[in-house]
């Protein structure tokens, strides 16, 4: 009850309403309607090409949208202005990985304090103290973050070089690295092994706090019941169904639409 | 008192535009900025001139074998850039076109030599009067041919079944792939029409100015500007910028003198790019870029 | 935290004492080349007698200092420049004019001129952030040409074909260089506190969002990195080093024409960097050094130098991506992996 309680109420971190992008003649998203709480994890599932991934796009405003408005802690986010979203605390992972494969995992997750660096041009060319303390700093929560994703032994290698499922965790520790109130994990278990799958949910868990919202977007139906209280279906652009993974397994909108097409994906 | 160097204009514009389309066909089709396009250009007159010196070779058969030099000469191109490169960043790309366009260079020079070679126009030099002025027939032919090289080439491109398989590859190669083009094949052949073309150009220049290895040099310069003008990926678009462009020079020469004559093409080359980069007929521009 | 707990890798924590040693042996090393450098460069102005290789090696040091800034704006950030003959020239001319109309001391003439470059450099470079890729190359070398053709055409400010000449005044109060070894030993220590500073840009968070930057700008941009910003700032560094290098130069030779700053010249600084390797500052001042002093060494076959060149340029794009500092790193790397691999093997 007290869950329902906060997914209704006004604090909610994340309102998406009458969210609606149209490519060309075809709508991905058809006015979507959604709020995620503080402290809540929240699954967003649905077949291939239902608009999960636009709706992440949108919401990190890599995209714009058509009509709608999405707001962050009751202030409104601007599409198409992924740095804006970024430093108002939406952080984000990318389906398809996206490492800087050149640079080394450390720097890796240290790109994502760039903005609260701390110190200027003159400071970095002449080392001063406000340089190598920041960089200290940075170089040590960077290190924390690792560990905490488990991958601190590749801190040094670099990104590009990694197995695929240390790379998808070190994107995880990069996107805390924002210090987000938001983050956005796009089908983060993609491609990885059934041990991979269960330890990927076990620190999504860990990461969870009563400041930070979580959208996981995700196909693996075990994986979203093991890490999410709340789920919303979402099927050719339109929210279907919503609850609890119980509650949404059981929905017949969501058997006949998701059900049939995960067959595919096995 | 207008007419002559109009004429001229547009004669200088269409071997802009024959570039321009030729630069933007391997563009569109393998995403490779060639910036050595100006040397195949150098390659085709170079070879027609020398061939035209054997005594008993018709000048018509000089030209072919100029452009199918210059046409081999970009298959051969195509094998040290594209191939080994198509999937790394496009620096790379950029910087092997760049080095091509060295290697092509010095190779002129160590075979031709750095005396200035000449090659007689197709068509005999007569004046003719327009209107009062005076005209160069060479001009006209000049006009003619590119004309209609650029047409025949748009024709090719939205017309035929090979037209449509380049343009297929040029949105979407992968896909282009999967239903059975043989976008490695139709790269090659972009390739050859591209290079080609600049040796037609090469071939069509060379009796106004002499044959040297910086002959396509400044006349790349002016069609790379007149593609930013244009518009990228447009090709009729590009075309038409660089006929502009060419009549423009011409008539600021003319009028206005010869110092900053040259300024205009990529002054107006900048300007485009700050105010509106897609240039004058271009959507927008494309992601490939 | 208990991380360990839910340490993904399979392999439990080795003892982290063998690289963190490593590390503090490099970190030493990297401390000491400066000083080493400096010693290197005051040695080699007094050291070498023959006027003809000083000047060749005063050459490079000028060229190690534009590659080193074209490092930041291709290597770091990604972007293609076909124009830095024009930020070289914009150097050159500035402190040549400064010095020869309106008297300037060499050090202030050389500090505008730099300054101008930079200037020059925002002021293509906010326009040209709209531009991806292959669309900047293209605007660079556009750049580079209308800077060509004014050297040549607008005689009343540039001097035309005669350029500008008897560029000589005292670097600052009365204080003159005069000889060749006295330029050498200024001129190489510019040049390795250029070094020092693009190393300190790159080992800073500047120099990390402009490798995020190359590498991916979507997740740049998702992770808070201003595009605009940081690429803005590569290129900016870049035309401000290619005008320092422009400015030394007019100084030491005492003239400019315009011959000396065409498209050639914003190439070699590009090969310079694909040459030596893009991945490190290393690599450009590698390439610099190698391109400069190529054609001395080649001067028995001085009609295929360009033919090598172009040859050479072609072979290490397809084949030698990361360029010499590459070859360099992996032979380096030999004894470690040989190591590991031994290593692994036992357990095993």
């Amino acid at each position: 009850m007290s869950q329902l309680a906060a997914t209704t109420s006004t604090d909610q971190a994340l309102v998406i309403s009458g969210l609606t992008r149209r490519f060309g003649g075809v709508t991905a998203l058809n006015g979507v309607s959604l709020g995620v709480a503080l402290g809540e994890t929240r699954a967003l599932i649905g077949p291939n090409g239902s608009g999960k991934s636009t709706l992440i796009n949108c919401v990190s405003a890599v995209d714009r949208w058509d009509e709608g408005t999405v707001t962050l802690g009751g202030a409104p986010i601007k599409g198409r202005d992924p740095v804006g979203a970024a430093r108002r605390g939406i952080s984000r992972t990318f389906q398809t990985l996206r490492l800087f494969d050149e640079m080394t995992v450390l720097e890796n997750v240290m790109v994502a304090m760039h903005h609260a660096r701390g110190y200027g041009l003159f400071s970095a060319i002449t080392l001063g103290p406000r340089f190598r303390k920041a960089e200290n700093r940075m170089r040590h929560e960077a290190r924390e973050l690792l560990a905490l994703t488990g991958v601190e032994r590749d801190a040094e290698r670099q990104a590009g070089t990694l197995p695929y499922g240390h790379r998808r965790l070190v994107e995880i520790a990069r996107s805390l690295a924002l210090k987000p109130t938001l983050l956005l994990l796009d089908e983060p278990a993609a491609g990885l092994n059934d041990t991979e799958t269960a330890r990927l949910a076990e620190l999504v868990r860990r990461i969870a706090r009563p400041d930070l919202s979580i959208l996981v977007v995700e196909h693996n139906m075990e994986f979203v019941t093991s890490v999410a209280s709340q789920v919303t279906v979402l099927d050719n652009g339109n929210i279907i169904a919503e609850g609890t993974p119980a509650e949404v397994r059981e929905h017949p909108e969501v058997l006949r639409a998701y059900l049939g097409s995960s067959e595919d994906d096995k | 008192m207008i007419i002559q160097p109009l004429v001229s204009g547009l004669a200088i514009g269409g071997i802009y535009a024959l570039l321009a389309v030729s630069f933007l066909l391997t563009y569109r089709v393998s995403g490779v900025l060639n910036f050595a396009q100006g040397e195949f250009v150098m390659v085709g007159a170079f070879v027609a001139s020398t061939v035209a010196g054997i005594a008993g070779i018709p000048l018509i058969a000089a030209a072919l074998l100029g452009v199918g030099a210059a046409a081999f000469a970009g298959v051969a191109m195509e094998r040290v850039t594209y191939r080994p490169l198509r999937n790394k960043p496009h620096a790379s790309m950029i910087i092997s076109t760049v080095a091509v366009g060295i290697v092509l260079t010095q190779a002129a020079q160590l075979i031709w030599g750095p005396n200035p070679r000449t090659l007689p126009s197709l068509v005999p030099n007569v004046s003719i009067d327009f209107l009062g002025s005076r005209i160069s027939t060479v001009s006209l032919f000049l006009i003619v041919i590119s004309a209609v090289l650029i047409v025949a080439l748009h024709l090719v491109l939205t017309k035929t079944r090979l037209g449509r398989q380049l343009e297929a590859t040029s949105v979407d190669s992968d896909t282009a792939q999967l239903m059975g083009i043989r976008t490695g094949r139709l790269v090659i052949i972009a390739f050859a029409i591209s290079t080609g073309l600049a040796g037609v150009a090469g071939i069509l220049v060379a009796p106004m100015f002499s044959v040297t290895v910086g002959l396509g040099v400044l006349i790349a310069l002016k069609a790379f500007a007149a593609c930013v003008i244009g518009g990228f990926g447009n090709l009729p678009g590009a075309a038409i910028a660089a006929v502009g462009l060419g009549v423009v020079e011409n008539l600021a020469g003319t009028f206005i003198g010869t110092d900053s004559k040259d300024l205009i093409a990529f002054g107006l080359m900048i300007a485009f790019l700050i105010v509106r980069p897609q240039g004058i007929f271009g959507a927008k521009v494309g992601e490939k870029l | 935290m208990n991380a360990s707990k839910l340490a993904m890798p399979q392999s439990p924590t080795l003892p982290t004492a063998a690289p963190v040693r490593r590390t503090r042996a490099t970190t030493l090393v990297s401390w000491l080349i400066w000083p080493a450098l400096l010693v290197l460069v005051i040695a080699l102005a007094q050291g070498i007698d023959n006027n003809y290789w000083l000047q060749i090696a005063v050459n490079a040091e000028i060229m190690v200092i534009a590659a080193v800034g074209l490092y930041v704006t291709f290597g770091l950030s990604g972007q293609v420049s076909l124009g830095q003959a024009g930020f070289y020239a914009i150097g050159g001319y500035t402190t040549g004019l400064l010095v020869t109309t309106l008297g300037f001391d060499f050090g202030l003439a050389l500090v505008l001129g730099v300054i101008l470059s930079g200037l020059v450099g925002l002021g293509l470079g906010i326009p040209s952030l709209r531009l991806r890729g292959n669309y900047l190359a293209l605007a660079t070398l556009g750049f580079g040409q209308v800077v060509a053709l004014i050297l040549v055409n607008w005689t009343w400010l540039t001097g035309g074909a005669n350029g500008i000449r008897n560029i000589v005044a005292p670097i600052v109060a009365g204080f003159e260089l005069k000889t060749v070894p006295d330029w050498a030993m200024f001129i190489g220590v510019v040049a390795v506190l250029s070094v020092f500073v693009v190393t300190r840009i790159k080992n800073s968070s500047y120099g990390r969002a402009m490798q995020a930057v190359r590498d991916s700008d979507v997740a740049a941009s998702s992770m808070g990195v201003s595009l605009s910003q940081v690429k803005v700032l590569a290129f900016v560094v870049g035309a401000i080093f290619a005008g320092l290098a422009g400015a030394l130069n007019a100084g030491f030779v005492t003239y400019v024409s315009p011959g000396t700053y065409d498209l050639s010249l914003s190439v070699t600084i590009l090969a310079m960097i694909v040459v030596g390797g893009a991945a490190s500052p290393w690599g450009a001042v590698i390439g610099a050094i190698v391109l400069t002093f190529l054609p001395e060494v080649l001067r028995p076959v001085q009609e295929y130098y360009l033919l090598i060149y172009g040859i050479l340029l072609l072979l290490v794009v397809a084949f030698a991506p990361g360029g010499i500092w590459n070859l360099f790193r992996l032979v380096g790397s030999l004894p470690a992996r040989f190591r590991t691999r031994a290593r692994t093997g036992d357990q095993s």
